[in-house]
């Protein structure tokens, strides 16, 4: 009996120890929640590091007029009158600097502002019109030739996914303040791949189709144009191109061109494609129509979006690579492609020196001694691959002119 | 025999499958502790920005200026004796009731009333303001039976540590005329950059173009409503005083569609480093009873301008031009000569005329400030440092300075 109540009496002091000990440790838990925790801390210390690193080779980019008569720059003070501006940034440390091509157009001279207050003229060096994108220098004065200047590094949009961080950095409505500085906006990707037909007339005559662009909820106003668009490791992901807004500023929907498109026109660009020789961007160079409702169903494709080829040419890249009328493109380069505009601001850009491959959807018709065998038909899906024609925007245009009649 | 085999069978038929499971389980467990993991983190960073608000909430509060309603037939009619014209926001730095909140708000009325976070509301009287600054301190004027009541603080931090990409937290009640509760709304967004210095074209219906220096930028969505109130770091300390914004209606480039007052991402904010500064002069009654007195160094200064900036060996460099010294004040005590370049002031860079008024008016008078500027000796550009410490000036016509400060722009480059 006495034995019994003992370990009783150990079991229910040990127990209340326990529970002591135990809810001490809660306690202690709770009490350690004091201050913003860890993950706060990190997160705004990667915003900082990441404008830290980057602030330095950010540019406003200004849009001049030629130099002015000597009484005009009497009056304002200036050499030359600014028509427009926007962001860019250092790619190379010669002084590289990509931007918007709807930044650098339309005017006679450019000049740069370095976040620490320099000013340098600069040369366009090359642009592609559809992509929106124009790589210009900057033009040293003789006694600082050989100064060179902080880049920023280029990440891999393909890894960008909705609902990452964006952070971007830029110069909007520059020139109403008084200061060189960038400024920083944090957002998320909102989606990506996004593909719209720009119908704004002020900015160019004819529409311009956007293909694929990451989409962002971080502040983006005008002057932003021609930024980088960052992801929380501080690489570029993007260039801030376009602003969808009824008031023509920040709403919440900010558009950037993925730099792996970018990427690969560095060169032709820096080599001077668009400026010195035209552009070339990539045709399959056949008449290409939206599946409707009869043809989808016919194709075995009911209910189904996609492009059709309507019409291949005897000899163009098309037919050549052994597409033929009625093939359904499904995927181009391994990304689906919905409609014509889609599939064009895609095309356009993807490289001329290697064949692309196509997932084509083909209705093969069996032909057979028998006539009631002959209605039998089935589906089968192939890859084609395309070497790409390079064609001028010119040529693109008088192509679509002559199609459309 | 039979029996051993029959074992190893059983193993191999229940083992087997059995180890499956348990790797599938194993791998479900883990995705889900994966899962949970982020979400916990997600939770957590909610947590931070929940706690500020639940520390900062009981001392943010709405002020209303009114105007008295004088007439005894409308003061029936509407049931009240004032009438608020405006609406803003404010916060409480210290518990006998003193009131931090923008000059601008109290201008539309001539008494006022502080509403707090729990629905109680009460009078206040105007204590002390700074017009150039756009704050006022205000003070909640206690009734009789509840003397002795305290008011909850929030505490005020550092805002000479703020870097871009840092959390930035807004608490106010902007449109709040729309609302029937009496609580304060948060915000967040990131410091989108710091000491900038714009003019805000219209403030008013009947005000002309404010001219504002050093501001905290932010992209935290500020509305009408939201001025004067706090701009909190992610520790819950007030790092800003929520001012303005740029609007559509401030650009000079505007297209004619765009809304004139809708918020953009463009915010600005009073760093609370100059505020705090101002708060024992605010208490004494400066800018009520007695003019508020601002910095000066007594001088003739203009926007360094292009040409100016050759022959002083200069090209490319931005700075304030002394055109003229006066005879005995503090830049000429302190040895300040015309056609130096003013460069930064205190480390900070000053480019244009705009920024070194609005740096030197609200640094402490009398006590020495650090001057770099550019000076030609021999026909050749030097730099050096002189301490000068500043006199005091009013400034009776607030308006007109403002019209001068606000000519001249960015553009002399």
């Amino acid at each position: 009996m006495k034995v019994a109540s003992r370990r009783r009496w150990a079991g229910r002091v040990l127990g209340v120890l326990l529970g002591l000990l135990g809810g001490s440790v809660c306690g202690w838990g709770a009490e350690v929640q004091e201050g913003p925790n860890a993950h706060a801390l990190d997160l705004q210390q990667a915003f900082a590091s990441v404008f830290r690193e980057v602030e330095p080779a950010i540019v406003t980019v200004f849009l001049e007029t030629g130099e002015l008569s000597a009484m005009e720059i009497a009056r304002y003070g200036l050499r030359r009158m600014p028509l427009g501006l926007g962001s860019g940034f250092i790619v190379d440390k010669r002084g590289y600097i990509v931007t918007n091509e709807h930044v650098v157009s339309g005017g006679k001279r450019l000049s740069v502002l370095l976040s620490d207050g320099t000013k340098y003229d600069a040369k366009l060096i090359g642009k592609d019109q559809l992509l929106d994108i124009a790589l210009i220098r900057i033009v040293l004065p003789k006694a600082e030739k050989g100064r060179t200047f902080p880049v920023v590094r280029l990440g891999d949009s393909d890894t960008v996914r909705a609902g990452m961080w964006t952070i971007t950095v830029g110069n909007p409505i520059g020139f109403q303040f008084d200061d060189p500085e960038p400024v920083v906006s944090v957002g998320i990707v909102s989606g990506i791949k996004r593909t719209f037909v720009d119908t704004l007339e002020d900015r160019r005559e004819e529409m311009r189709t956007y293909g694929g662009l990451i989409q962002t909820d971080a502040v983006v106003n005008p002057g932003n144009s021609g930024g980088p668009l960052l992801n929380i490791q501080g690489e570029v992901i993007g260039v801030n191109t376009v602003l969808w807004s009824p008031t023509h500023y920040y709403v919440g929907l900010g558009f950037a061109v993925p730099i792996n498109t970018i990427r690969r026109k560095l060169d032709p660009m820096a080599r001077g494609a668009g400026v010195k020789e035209p552009m070339k961007y990539g045709m399959i160079e056949a008449q290409l129509e939206k599946l409707d409702e009869i043809t989808a169903d016919v194709l075995f494709l009911k209910g189904k979006r996609g492009v059709y080829v309507k019409q291949v040419f005897e000899g163009r890249a098309a037919a050549a690579a052994g597409m033929k009328t009625y093939d359904v493109i499904l995927k181009v380069a391994g990304q689906r492609v919905v409609n014509v505009a889609q599939l064009v601001s895609l095309v356009v850009h993807l490289p001329l020196d290697e064949p692309v491959p196509f997932t084509v959807w083909r209705v093969i018709k069996v032909e057979t001694l028998y006539p009631v065998c002959a209605k039998w038909s089935y589906p089968v899906t192939m890859t084609i691959n395309v070497k790409l024609r390079g064609k001028t925007i010119k040529e693109i245009r008088d192509a679509s002119r002559r199609l459309s009649h | 025999m039979q029996k051993a085999f029959g074992i190893h069978w059983a193993v191999g038929v229940l083992g087997v499958p059995g180890l499956v499971l348990a790797a599938l389980g194993c791998a479900v467990a883990a995705q889900a502790q994966g899962r949970a993991a982020l979400l916990s983190e997600a939770r957590s960073l909610e947590g931070a920005f929940t706690d500020v608000y639940a520390r900062a909430e009981p001392a943010v509060v709405t002020v209303f200026p009114e105007t008295e309603v004088r007439d005894p037939e409308a003061r029936l009619h509407y049931g009240v004796g004032r009438i608020a014209q405006g609406i803003g926001s404010g916060f409480i730095i210290d518990e006998r009731g003193y009131v931090i909140t923008n000059e601008h708000v109290l201008r539309q009325g001539s008494r006022y009333s502080v509403q707090l976070s729990d629905g109680r509301k009460y009078d206040a009287r105007l204590v002390g303001r700074d017009q150039l600054l756009d704050i006022a301190l205000v003070q909640i004027v206690v009734p009789r039976e509840e003397r002795g009541q305290t008011f909850p603080t929030v505490p005020l931090g550092d805002s000479d540590a703020l870097e871009p990409g840092m959390w930035a937290l807004a608490l106010g009640n902007p449109v709040g005329f729309y609302f029937d509760d009496a609580a304060p709304v948060m915000a967040v967004g990131v410091v989108s950059g710091v000491n900038r210095t714009f003019v805000k074209k219209e403030r008013g219906p009947t005000e002309g173009p404010h001219v504002y220096g050093g501001l905290i930028q932010t992209d935290a969505a500020i509305n009408s409503g939201n001025s004067g109130g706090p701009l909190l770091n992610i520790w819950g300390e007030v790092v800003g005083v929520t001012t303005c914004s740029f609007t559509p209606k401030d650009d000079n480039f505007r297209v004619s569609f765009a809304p004139e007052e809708a918020n953009i991402g463009i915010n600005f904010a009073v760093p609370i480093n100059v505020v705090k500064r101002k708060v024992p002069l605010l208490k004494r009654g400066d800018g009520v009873r007695r003019p508020m007195r601002y910095g000066t160094i007594n001088a003739t200064i203009i926007t360094l301008s292009k040409a100016e900036a050759e022959k002083l060996h200069l090209e490319g460099r931005r700075g304030v031009h002394i055109k003229k010294v006066t005879k005995g004040g503090a830049a000429a005590k302190a040895g300040l000569q015309a056609d130096d370049v003013i460069l930064k002031v205190n480390g900070r860079r000053t480019a244009n005329r705009r920024q070194l008024v609005c740096l030197i008016a609200h640094l402490p008078i009398g006590e020495a400030a650090s001057f770099e500027l550019s000076r030609v000796v021999k026909d050749k550009p030097v730099t050096m440092t002189v301490n000068v410490t500043l006199g005091g000036k009013t400034v009776t016509d607030v308006e007109a300075m403002m019209q001068w400060l606000s000519a001249g722009g960015p553009e002399e480059r």
